[in-house]
């Protein structure tokens, strides 16, 4: 028996223990993986970031979103999408909001990605371990979100079902 | 102009027509709030971003919406906007109203030069929301019937006439922008009346003829009928000053057909381009095209129930106006596709927050 054999056994119960107070959450079998953190190596800059979204899981029909930065001119309102991903490697599947705008050059995206494990009603910190969050630029910018809170007001997790919630005061990365 | 209107569905208690041309109040707060576009079955959906509405229906925010929905390459003759019922308009409890940019076609009164020579709409119609209509009137016919008055306002009804007797602006009713009470319209979307000749002086409104379609006389200042077929006009020329000109046709609101001792006096086309000079151009009328735009909630989320609603009414509106025109018109609903659909939310996350692995 491998010593990493031994600490999956030694783990194996009290992740049945987990699974088995988190009901209505998917959890994958697989064993986890590790995934990059580019945020981690972001700048903080001085400018910040609010906004807000409404929308059904999966729907095709558009949701309600919106943000705008304080300063870094950043800025989209024209919709929002949301889906609950499983994410190969990971133990958990990843709920992901993104909020459009429309440019003449393309896209000016917002995705926030939070683990479906602390996905709730309430504060959820965007503090790359509960969610994280990235704005691609129709020019081609990419400004992570490093620092702050996303306050969710309906937390659905099927298909169909409401996800909404808002955030201020976005710590925002300099542009990469 | 609003204050009038206003003061007239509350004296009345009952929905009360705008006049095309409304002068909406100025909303400086309106014209600071962003518009969100996304397109969603066949619809331009705008969201407002901020308080638009805080003050009603303002022109800054109705003007928003439509620079928001417009934003297009394609071009649209008009634009129909309606509201889910979460959007909190109010504008002096009218039903609907027609909203001029650029009224190139009209002929008659007052010429009405380009709003907006930097677009190319005609004008915005502003249709409320889907359910509103459900027990509006007398119901569908009669919502059918206000969808023909605000469009029919980018051609009607403004004209003069050179008469013998009447006042050059007899045939004007209401606000100046609607057949007078006392013309024999076949109760015209344009109003006016139907009207039974009594046989002893009197005349009395004919209800039960229901709402009608345009007609000679508007098709022709449309330019979908040809002079020679607009037949003499009939005029009910009464003393009776408890029905003005401008009176909203009764028939709508429930009331009993309404009976006037007067004379009934001829008026020809001759008598309308003796003033005006002849239509030249048969413009836009045979297939005009509009955008159909909805306006959703900041928050709201949409439902495929919402979608059909308007599509409802759109398909509804489009069916009366061919009927209403004869079958010499048809309008179109169709948005172009411009490959504006936002790229699908699919495969993996951009960012896998620690917590998940």
């Amino acid at each position: 028996m491998s010593g990493y054999d031994a600490s999956v056994r030694a783990f194996a119960p009290l992740l049945l223990v987990v699974a088995a107070c988190s009901p209505g959450l998917e959890r994958s079998p697989r064993a986890p993986g590790s995934f990059d953190t580019p945020w981690e190596d972001a700048t903080p800059s001085e400018h910040t970031l609010r906004g807000g979204f409404a929308v059904a899981l999966d729907d095709e029909l558009p949701g309600a979103g919106w943000f705008r930065s304080k300063g870094a001119g950043l800025e989209a309102v024209d919709l929002a999408q949301a889906a609950v991903t499983e994410v190969e490697g990971a133990r958990w599947p990843v709920l992901r909001v993104r909020i459009l705008g429309r440019e003449s050059g393309g896209w000016t995206t917002l995705e926030l990605d939070i683990a479906l494990n602390h996905w709730a009603a309430g504060a959820v910190p965007l503090d790359g371990n509960d969610a994280t969050g990235v704005i691609h630029t129709a020019a081609g910018a990419t400004h992570y979100l490093l620092d702050g809170e996303l306050r969710v007001t309906a937390a659905g997790t099927q298909r169909g079902e409401r996800v909404q919630g808002s955030f201020e005061q976005i710590v925002l990365s300099e542009p990469l | 102009m609003i204050a009038l209107l206003a003061a007239m569905a509350l004296a009345h208690d009952r929905p009360v027509f705008h006049v095309e041309d409304i002068e909406l109040w100025d909303d400086a707060l309106a014209r600071d709030v962003s518009f969100g576009v996304a397109e969603a079955g066949g619809l331009v959906v705008v969201r407002p971003h901020g308080d638009a509405f805080s003050f009603g229906l303002s022109h800054g925010a109705f003007d928003g919406v439509v620079r928001a929905a417009l934003d297009r390459d394609t071009t649209y003759d008009f634009a129909t906007i309606m509201h889910s019922a979460e959007v909190p308009t109010t504008f002096g409890g009218a039903a609907a109203f027609h909203l001029a940019y650029n009224r190139i076609d009209q002929f008659g009164t007052g010429s009405r030069p380009a709003h907006t020579p930097d677009r190319d709409l005609r004008a915005a119609l502003w249709m409320n929301h889907p359910a509103y209509w459900d027990d509006w009137g007398d119901g569908i016919d009669q919502a059918r019937w206000v969808f023909g008055q605000e469009l029919g306002h980018y051609w009607l009804s403004y004209v003069q006439m050179d008469h013998p007797t009447l006042p050059a602006d007899a045939l004007l009713g209401r606000g100046a922008g609607h057949w007078s009470y006392f013309l024999e319209t076949g109760n015209s979307p344009m109003e006016g009346n139907a009207w039974i000749d009594n046989g002893d002086g009197t005349f009395t409104t004919d209800r039960a003829a229901g709402p009608g379609g345009f007609s000679a006389l508007d098709l022709y200042l449309m330019g979908l009928l040809p002079p020679a077929e607009v037949p003499p006009l009939t005029y009910i020329d009464t003393p009776d000053l408890q029905r003005t000109a401008g009176a909203a046709p009764e028939f709508l609101r429930g009331d009993a057909d309404v009976t006037v001792s007067g004379a009934a006096l001829t008026i020809t086309l001759d008598q309308i381009t003796a003033v005006h000079g002849p239509l030249e151009t048969a413009g836009i009328a045979a297939a005009p095209t509009l955008l159909p735009v909805l306006v959703a909630g900041p928050e709201e989320v949409l439902t495929s129930e919402l979608i059909d609603a308007v599509w409802a009414r759109l398909d509804q509106w489009a069916d009366a106006w061919t009927d209403m025109t004869g079958g010499r018109s048809s309008v179109s609903f169709s948005l172009v596709d411009e490959g504006r659909a936002p790229p699908p939310l699919e495969g993996a996350p951009a960012l896998v927050p620690v917590g998940a692995w």
